[in-house]
């Protein structure tokens, strides 16, 4: 996805980011948690991260992801 | 639910003998009664279970100048609703029936009436006035219907052997089918395996007039494109679907004139509707599951505390390989296809039990994997998917290892393997990116046909990507798995060789609120994370659920059903008839595979007593075993399984011929 694509839908964007909160992950290591974190902010954004954007600040909980993102929508 | 059968005739009056003859062999459809009726071109089968106006609800039936007759199997659950609408509009009602309901809704709507009910159908209307016969099928092929022509007939049945009944139809394997089921787990209606024999398409009516067939369909699978969901609100989302689901549940389990039980799995469906049933309705509740007796494959412990928690009259029965061997010549002969996994044959016998307590109607948790997203092949797309995006990334590999903790040998414990086993056909615009592992790894028994028994050139995997709607692009890339699944795997697998065909081979119907027209449709358009959130399955359903499935059972890792495969006919069970139809003279005869190879599969199993088999040699074994007992059922033999063919009583005849 476009970073201008997403801006106009960010509210939308910022609801289902929210949906991640429910998510039960069960017993996963650290790493792994992030990958599945990454895998569902692509669905929802549309963007494809790089390996080094996989992060707990970028993608750790869901304000995280919102804050991340807002930043990718508007470089 | 019964069983139905007939045909039209085009060269002389149809046999009186023949409808017999067809009927009788359904009669496990429908062993409280049967009719028929005739008039000089067209005859009307029926065996019927009575479940709804048990006393005046025989078949076949006719509207109020006798120029309209049915014969139908199922049950629409709308049909109170839709009596009183057609008799407001001046239908005169004889029963109390949803079989007459039809009769008038077809000729107050014509062909349109389908789109009104809310059901599980296949039926045949002889219209006679026009000699047009129509033939209807619900939306998801929860209740089969076959057709073909024999000579100067156009034949209709519930099922395959009914058909076969007329001698003068030939029976021959067909390759396509076998290969569209050695891809895809099942054939894809209109196919079949038997030559010459098709089945109706889920949705779908079909109208033979003056000869010609014309098939039209009133019902199709259908998503909203990405991002244009109308509801993105999950709590509002989560109550509406509670809404449709008690409702749903409600109309299965009390639209009934005899008791109705449930299955409990173990698993969140069957345990939400069970719940259902017990929270929302004051009918007493009584309880069926299937257990093992090897543990790896049994769930007692789940079952057992839902049953306590419920209060149900809970029931069981314990499965053995050796039962499983014993067994699996009459489960082919019902299923009427080969079959890659043995999971049927439990299920025959459980639906056994339920005969044997006297109930012949019970509610189970099918279709809600597919409708709500609920199999691990989603999860595995989605996997894929995210890994295509970047095939080159270290971190997008390992999400491999987020798929099946709880396997022994998953892809956790051997990465390398599930690596290289999902990393294959890594294509994001394929659109059958989903299935691809599975067909790819199904396909692998056609190594062991001989080319006479093959389909050079045939690929069934694009000719059923063809047929994908073209809007499908813009569907999540879940939806377009779930449209392969609900095309394929469950018309032809889920609903017929696990569903109807085991329970109706015990005279038992299977009710399905997940597949409730009202509730499929709300499904469909809701935002695809709903229902798999990153790669929690069912995520809305046990959301919504959680205040009547405990935590154990909401929280444990995804247990697909599962019985022992290839074990079960190494184990000393059940070696005559393996030993028959494993011969090199049978498979010689046969013609299907490669008595070599067959060989050689057969000794690696022998080795090891079945146990510990791959995957593809466990579907290689029962594809072997199943194919040949079709072939020798109803190529070699007529299909009638050399049972009477008489239908059973009382018989009611309309008989306009000898009137």
């Amino acid at each position: 996805m476009k970073a201008s694509e997403m801006r106009g839908s960010l509210g939308k964007v910022a609801v289902a980011l929210g949906d991640f909160a429910g998510v039960d992950r069960g017993a996963i290591s650290r790493e792994l948690a992030l990958i599945e974190s990454s895998l569902f902010f692509e669905e929802v954004t549309g963007f494809t991260l790089s390996d080094d954007e996989i992060t707990s600040s970028n993608l750790g909980d869901v304000e995280a992801m919102r804050r991340f993102a807002a930043a990718k929508a508007r470089s | 639910m019964c069983g139905i059968c007939g045909f039209v005739s085009s060269d002389g009056i149809p046999e009186r003998e023949l409808v017999e003859r067809m009927i009788g062999r359904i009669s496990h459809r429908g062993p409280d009664g049967s009719g028929w009726y005739r008039d000089r071109k067209a005859a009307l089968g029926q065996a019927r279970l009575a479940i709804i106006d048990t006393v005046g609800g025989a078949q076949p039936l006719c509207n109020e100048d006798g120029s309209v007759w049915i014969v139908f199997n199922g049950e629409i659950f709308n049909y109170l609703e839709l009596g009183e609408e057609l008799k407001s509009r001046g239908h005169a009602f004889k029963t109390a029936s949803d079989t007459e309901a039809i009769v008038h809704a077809y000729e107050e709507w014509g062909e349109r009436c389908f789109e009104r009910f809310n059901g599980q159908w296949a039926l045949a209307i002889w219209d006679a006035r026009r000699e047009r016969l129509l033939l209807s099928r619900d939306r998801m092929g929860v209740r089969p219907l076959f057709y073909a022509r024999s000579r100067g007939r156009f034949l209709f049945a519930s099922e395959v052997k009914s058909l076969f009944a007329d001698a003068s139809l030939g029976r021959e394997l067909d390759p396509v089918g076998l290969d569209e089921t050695f891809t895809f787990w099942s054939t894809v209606a209109p196919q079949t395996v038997f030559k010459g024999v098709y089945e109706l398409e889920p949705g779908h009516s079909l109208a033979l007039e003056s000869g010609r067939p014309e098939k039209k369909a009133y019902y199709r699978i259908a998503f909203p494109s990405r991002g244009e969901e109308p509801g993105q609100d999950i709590v509002e989302n989560g109550a509406r679907l509670r809404e449709k689901l008690v409702e749903a549940s409600r109309l299965r389990f009390l639209r009934s004139d005899v008791p109705v039980g449930a299955y409990l799995s173990g698993g969140i469906d069957s345990s939400v509707t069970a719940a259902i049933v017990a929270r929302y309705t004051s009918a007493p509740l009584r309880t069926f599951s299937l257990r093992f007796a090897d543990s790896e494959f049994d769930e007692g412990r789940y079952q057992a505390e839902m049953s306590r928690r419920l209060g149900t009259d809970h029931r069981d029965v314990v499965v053995s390989s050796q039962d499983i061997a014993r067994v699996f010549p009459e489960v082919v002969r019902h299923a009427e296809r080969p079959i890659l996994r043995s999971a049927p044959a439990p299920l025959f016998l459980l639906s056994k039990l339920v005969r044997e307590s006297g109930y012949k109607v019970v509610v189970t948790g099918e279709g809600a994997d597919e409708v709500l997203g609920g199999y691990d092949i989603f999860r595995e797309a989605k996997v894929r998917l995210f890994w295509a995006r970047n095939p080159d990334s270290r971190l997008r590999a390992r999400a491999v290892e987020l798929l099946y903790p709880w396997m022994e040998r998953s892809p956790a414990a051997a990465p390398s393997f599930g690596r290289a086993f999902f990393g294959k056909n890594l294509d994001p615009a394929d659109p059958a990116l989903s299935h691809r592992p599975r067909w790819d790894s199904t396909s692998a028994i056609k190594g062991l046909l001989r080319p006479e028994a093959g389909t050079a050139g045939f690929d069934a995997a694009a000719r059923l990507v063809a047929r994908m709607p073209a809007e499908s692009s813009s569907w999540d890339p879940l939806c377009r798995a779930q449209w392969l699944e609900m095309t394929t795997l469950l018309p032809g697998y889920i609903l017929a060789s696990q569903g109807d065909r085991m329970l109706m081979a015990n005279s038992v119907e299977g009710r399905f609120p997940f597949l409730d027209p009202e509730l499929i449709a709300f499904a469909n358009a809701l935002p695809a994370r709903h229902k798999l959130l990153a790669l929690d399955e069912k995520h809305i359903l046990k959301r919504e659920f959680s205040d009547l499935v405990p935590e154990s059972i909401l929280r444990r890792p995804k247990q697909p059903y599962r019985s022992p495969d290839a074990a079960s006919f190494f184990c000393g069970s059940g070696r005559d008839w393996i030993e028959r139809v494993s011969s090199e003279s049978s498979l010689e005869a046969a013609g299907i595979f490669e008595p070599a190879a067959v060989a050689a599969l057969f000794a690696k199993c022998e080795r090891v007593g079945g146990e510990k088999m791959s995957n593809s040699d466990n579907m290689r074994v029962l594809a072997v075993l199943s194919t040949m007992l079709l072939h020798e059922e109803f190529i070699v033999g007529d299909g009638s399984g050399g049972l009477a063919e008489t239908p059973p009583g009382p018989v009611t005849v309309y008989d306009m011929v000898d009137a």
